[in-house]
């Protein structure tokens, strides 16, 4: 991604073409107050093409929404900074929230002086700009390490905005991760008793704070206050099947064998392709194996290996066709004939049984950047050729697309075909455990027969 | 925006465990830079003009619900049926407008049957239907639903035309 000067950002020497035409339009007549929430939508929800496209924006417009402003000029940077296009516009009512978006795409790519040079260029307005400078200056500290910056803007938060409550949660895990695990169970208990918004956003940040928490007091060797912890968490939540994973565990920490069936035996009625529901086919029949109920154990072991088999046929699958890109052009051909983001059109071609999988694989953030740009050129190429049909600028335009697009799409293949080949991998693995453990059970079976005898 | 915030936390979490993306692709990034720019340049210059109606969908300042899907009806024709992703609840929640239809209305009354399921803030499902009458004229019709609710309450389904 072309990152900007930032001297040059605010003093308006770079006025690049967006930034042109934003200035260039700072004074117009207004635009209607639903395009320009239309727009805001548009931004951030992955068309931030048809924001940069839609000269009825190309004016001043703003509105307002829980006491801040959100004016055309932002919209429009924030769908430029979205479509991954450097920015120039000085002259946004809402400058704060430009530097703020700015700010995010600077920490997003690691430059955190850069990020922390833009968050100082000006002042924010009160309540969630504001909660949101602070945040981002967290964040850059975290990354840079500068862990007691960290705390101490913690402490003393201004405001009383919830996303304090990510700074929290990130400084615990942290903490986690330097194996600092008495100081890391401190914020994360903090964060987690936290009195939060009642929202599906709030509730799974206290959810994943309770996870963590769970994880780090089995490391520290607690598992009563682990129990507590991870049994706050909510069953319909995303955490939930790591919640189940780590409680089971929790129990045989405690010496509670039976206990433990409880949850991973929910967890393993849950979707065969989720990582957690697969390894806890292995940890039912475990649980069952000590409370020596080895028939039942191996009946599950037999179980685990044929639905192995069938994931793992599944996987095979994917990965041929990203060794042909017969996977890529089918995504690419719904892709082109909806109007719905690319992640939907993923899921749509994908079909119900290889879009877990996919999902797995796409939160790597090198084959999802690899995914948004090429989508990015496929609308692209969508646009010309709709509006501009068989002119001889569009072919030349579309031949240079096309270029790009393959180059990416020989990336994708291969970064998917790794990817799979690790997930094979994992699989493989837990199969050849379920099969040695089912021999081990066949055998205690006979044992304990023949004592009977 | 706050949808980014998680990322940043899933971000952090990348960058502890290793994963580096930056620069393992820069001549590629480098061309499509370009190529962005180019395009957009001269896009812009091309005017692209709608007469179709417009159907759209916005929440008030104090709602708090969380939609997982909606399906449009038009006399008795299904015409959409969207399911949601958790950023555009986000942007509804933050002001957005959500464009669901660009349709030519048929001339005169017509009846648009919404229905939409979802959660409250503490978890409560709901799922309602709701009928939406408009009356078309020769003159372009922009149509925004509205669903507001307070707290824990289940949403209502208003219509403002623009």
């Amino acid at each position: 991604m072309q990152r900007m000067n930032l001297k040059a950002f605010f003093t308006g020497q770079r006025a690049g073409l967006l930034g042109v035409a934003l200035m260039a339009c700072v004074s117009q007549s207004s635009a209607s107050d639903y395009q320009i929430r239309e727009a805001y939508f548009k931004a951030n929800t992955g068309r931030a093409l048809e924001v940069l496209l839609d000269s009825s924006l190309a004016r001043s417009s703003s509105f307002e929404w829980r006491g801040s402003k959100i004016d055309s000029a932002y919209v429009r940077t924030l769908a430029a900074l979205k479509f991954g296009m450097s920015v120039a516009d000085s002259r946004s009512e809402s400058a704060g929230r430009v530097r703020l978006a700015l700010a995010e795409n600077q920490l997003s790519a690691g430059d955190y002086p850069a990020a922390l040079a833009t968050l100082q260029g000006g002042g924010y307005s009160k309540g969630l700009e504001r909660a949101q400078s602070q945040y981002l200056r967290g964040q850059i500290f975290i990354h840079s390490n500068e862990i007691d910056q960290a705390q101490r803007l913690f402490k003393k938060w201004k405001g009383k905005d919830p996303l304090q409550a990510y700074l929290g949660l990130n400084i615990g895990i942290w903490f986690a991760e330097q194996n600092q695990l008495n100081k890391s169970a401190q914020w994360l208990a903090k964060t987690a008793a936290m009195q939060l918004p009642e929202a599906e956003e709030w509730n799974s940040l206290t959810d994943r704070a309770n996870v963590y928490l769970g994880g780090v007091y089995n490391f520290l060797g607690k598992p009563d206050l682990a129990r507590k912890a991870l049994e706050k968490v909510r069953l319909s939540g995303v955490d939930a099947n790591r919640a189940l994973l780590s409680l089971g565990w929790t129990d045989v920490a405690r010496s509670q064998n039976k206990q433990a069936l409880a949850p991973w035996s929910y967890l393993s009625e849950q979707s065969h392709s989720d990582a957690s529901v697969q390894e806890s086919y292995l940890l039912v029949p475990f649980a069952l194996g000590k409370l020596e109920a080895h028939g039942k154990a191996s009946n599950v072991y037999a179980k685990a290996i044929r639905i192995y088999d069938q994931e793992l046929a599944l996987l095979g699958k994917v990965k041929k066709q990203a060794a042909d890109g017969s996977l890529l052009k089918r995504i690419t051909r719904v892709h082109q004939s909806s109007k719905a983001t690319w992640q939907s059109s993923i899921r749509r071609a994908a079909g119900p049984q290889l879009t877990a999988y996919l999902t797995e694989a796409l939160k790597q953030e090198e084959l999802y950047m690899l995914m948004k740009s090429y989508m990015e050129i496929e609308d692209m190429r969508r646009w010309v050729t709709q509006v501009s049909g068989s002119t001889a600028g569009a072919k030349s335009a579309l031949l240079k697309m096309q270029s790009v697009q393959q180059a990416y799409a020989k990336s994708i293949n291969q970064v998917l075909q790794q990817d799979m080949a690790a997930q094979i991998k994992r699989l493989k693995e837990y199969q050849s455990h379920a099969n040695f453990s089912l021999a081990e059970s066949y055998e205690r079976v006979a044992d304990s027969n023949a004592w009977e005898q | 925006m706050r949808l980014a915030y998680r990322l940043l936390v899933v971000s952090l979490l990348l960058s502890m465990t290793g994963v580096c993306f930056a620069g393992t692709h820069t001549d590629l990034d480098r061309r499509l830079q370009s190529l962005k720019s180019s395009f957009v340049e001269s896009a812009q210059q091309v005017p692209v003009r709608s007469n179709k109606d417009r159907i759209l969908l916005g929440f008030t300042e104090k709602t708090t619900i969380s939609l997982q899907s909606i399906s449009l009806s038009l006399n008795g024709q299904k015409l959409l049926q969207h399911a949601y992703q958790e950023n555009e609840n986000i942007s509804l929640r933050e002001g957005g407008i959500q464009p669901l239809l660009d349709l030519k209305l048929p001339l005169g009354k017509s009846q648009i049957l919404v229905s939409y399921t979802g959660q409250t803030p503490d978890g409560k499902a709901f799922e309602q239907t709701s009928k939406v009458s408009i009356s078309k004229s020769n003159v372009r019709k922009i149509i925004e639903l509205t669903l507001s609710n307070k707290a824990n309450s289940a949403p209502r389904l208003g219509k403002q035309e623009h």
